[in-house]
């Protein structure tokens, strides 16, 4: 115990900074024209956010297991996996995290009767956050210096995945049971700040 | 001294050196392991990170350039293990497309507490570099060390591995590791050794000598943070007096010129930064007070 923690967070990490910008691009390009698709069906879940319907609240979620399951198997399975040896295990919280999220789709479908439009400052707060995973995160890494080429566009990238998820969960229903949702999402943005903070 | 040792000693600017005063050895670029008596040169390359780059084919393209150049500047020791994710299977995509390389020397290192396992996590490495057999396996930060040692010996023993070593890092362990060289025969042992992290110098490299161990000296920079912030000071005028142009030549120097030293693994994905560490087997070593001068300058910053 006591040697483990005389490490820091930086001796622990095995890949550079560099080569993990460099799994964005070359997911990017052999992704390609597909984020186009990506992008039009996060732009739907923004407006649908805003309807505020059950059956909006079905397809925004429908948007989100897809997105959890695309970029556990293309950017973590494929590509992440290729330089951290503990990304298989991210893997399998990502499919966790779909895997959750459709049940969620499942039980809400069934018991229509419970669903509860969330309210105005909520559905601000949800909205902002989802907005920015779809619309800023991307432009704003390219702004720190890194190549466009690898922007981190939501549905690929896990960083704006954790991120839209939390904003549209927040956003699409008063329930409180979907706050179940939000645990592995914020488990991987301190997964990311950790990563980030040793760079 | 064959053609090729010639071409490198000449292109490093050796030659010039061999006739010169006592402040020189006759060969500086070159340390013996003290078990064989082979020379080895006293800078290696670590591949920690920077060979930890995936199924890039860009970027392993400019690595295995800088392999390419590492053997040309008078490099050989190559240091490993599987902890380093791809390292190892990238070291062997550039070694296939440099062969053949005569002055590699192969080290990794067998990391897995389950001393049943070492024997296939060994193959699995072999394979990855592409090489007949290694020249070093080292037990990693000394797990299972009891074990494995037993599986490397008798590799040795059966003409499967040359030699025998084991290996810590941070400082960390160190009695453990003067019980292995006390106890062992082991033909090296590996730790932290630079500028400022100088606990080894008190007993595991006076240890080493008396043992007759080689000793690799891991971390040379700190990773990168010693460099990048000796960087923000001027070298000392006294440095031209051991030929050293910069950072790296003079931090590199100070490790290698430890006489119980045998070889530093600076690791580097750059080539420019490769040439600067290569600089370190020209010209003058430091002896014993120029050491200390490059300590009380360094400390003073």
């Amino acid at each position: 115990m006591s040697e483990w923690s005389s490490y820091s967070l930086h001796d622990l990490l095995i890949f550079s900074p560099d080569s993990y910008f460099r799994l964005y691009e070359r997911s990017n390009l052999a992704f390609w024209p597909f984020q186009l698709l990506m992008i039009a069906i996060a732009l739907l879940m923004l407006y649908l956010t805003m309807v505020r319907t059950i059956r909006g609240q079905l397809f925004i979620l429908a948007g989100l297991v897809l997105f959890w399951l695309l970029s556990g198997w293309w950017f973590i399975g494929r590509y992440y996996t290729q330089i951290n040896t503990i990304a298989d295990w991210y893997f399998w919280l990502f499919m966790i995290q779909a895997a959750l999220m459709a049940l969620y789709a499942v039980f809400t479908y069934r018991r229509t009767s419970l669903y509860a439009p969330a309210g105005d400052a909520v559905l601000g707060v949800g909205l902002g956050i989802a907005g920015y995973s779809v619309l800023i995160h991307p432009f704003l890494i390219v702004l720190s210096g890194r190549n466009w080429l690898g922007s981190e566009l939501i549905a690929i990238a896990p960083d704006p995945v954790a991120i839209g998820t939390i904003g549209f969960v927040l956003a699409m229903s008063a329930s409180k049971s979907r706050y179940l949702l939000l645990v592995i999402p914020l488990l991987w943005l301190l997964v990311a700040v950790a990563t980030y903070s040793t760079f | 001294m064959n053609r090729r040792q010639f071409l490198k000693l000449g292109s490093l600017g050796l030659l010039a050196f061999t006739n010169l005063n006592a402040k020189s050895w006759p060969a500086p670029a070159y340390k013996t392991i003290p078990s064989s008596g082979e020379k080895i040169p006293v800078i290696g390359l670590g591949s920690f990170v920077n060979f930890n780059v995936g199924n890039d084919e860009k970027i392993l393209a400019q690595r295995t350039e800088l392999l390419n150049d590492f053997f040309n500047l008078g490099g050989g020791m190559i240091d490993s293990s599987p902890m380093y994710g791809s390292s190892e299977r990238n070291l062997g995509y550039c070694i296939e497309r440099l062969k053949p390389v005569d002055s590699l020397f192969s080290a990794t290192k067998v990391w897995t507490s389950s001393v049943e396992d070492g024997p296939s996590e060994i193959e699995d490495s072999r394979q990855l570099w592409g090489v007949e057999k290694f020249d070093l396996l080292q037990v990693h930060n000394l797990l299972s060390w009891e074990g494995h040692l037993e599986t490397l010996f008798e590799m040795k023993r059966q003409g499967r591995l040359r030699y025998v070593g084991i290996t810590t890092s941070h400082g960390r362990r160190h009695s453990e590791v003067e019980h292995v060289m006390k106890t062992q025969p082991i033909d090296f042992v590996q730790a932290t050794y630079n500028i400022l992290d100088r606990e080894v110098e008190q007993r595991i490299l006076p240890l080493a000598r008396e043992r007759k161990i080689a000793f690799i000296a891991n971390r040379p920079f700190r990773r990168a943070s010693l460099i990048d912030w000796a960087k923000q000071y001027p070298l000392p005028d006294f440095a031209s007096d051991i030929d050293c142009k910069n950072w790296a030549a003079f931090l590199l120097k100070f490790i290698v010129s430890h006489p119980a030293v045998t070889c530093a693994i600076p690791a580097t994905s750059r080539q420019d930064h490769l040439v600067e560490n290569m600089g370190a087997m020209q010209g003058v070593i430091p002896d014993t007070a120029m050491r200390q001068r490059m300590i009380d300058y360094v400390e003073s910053l």
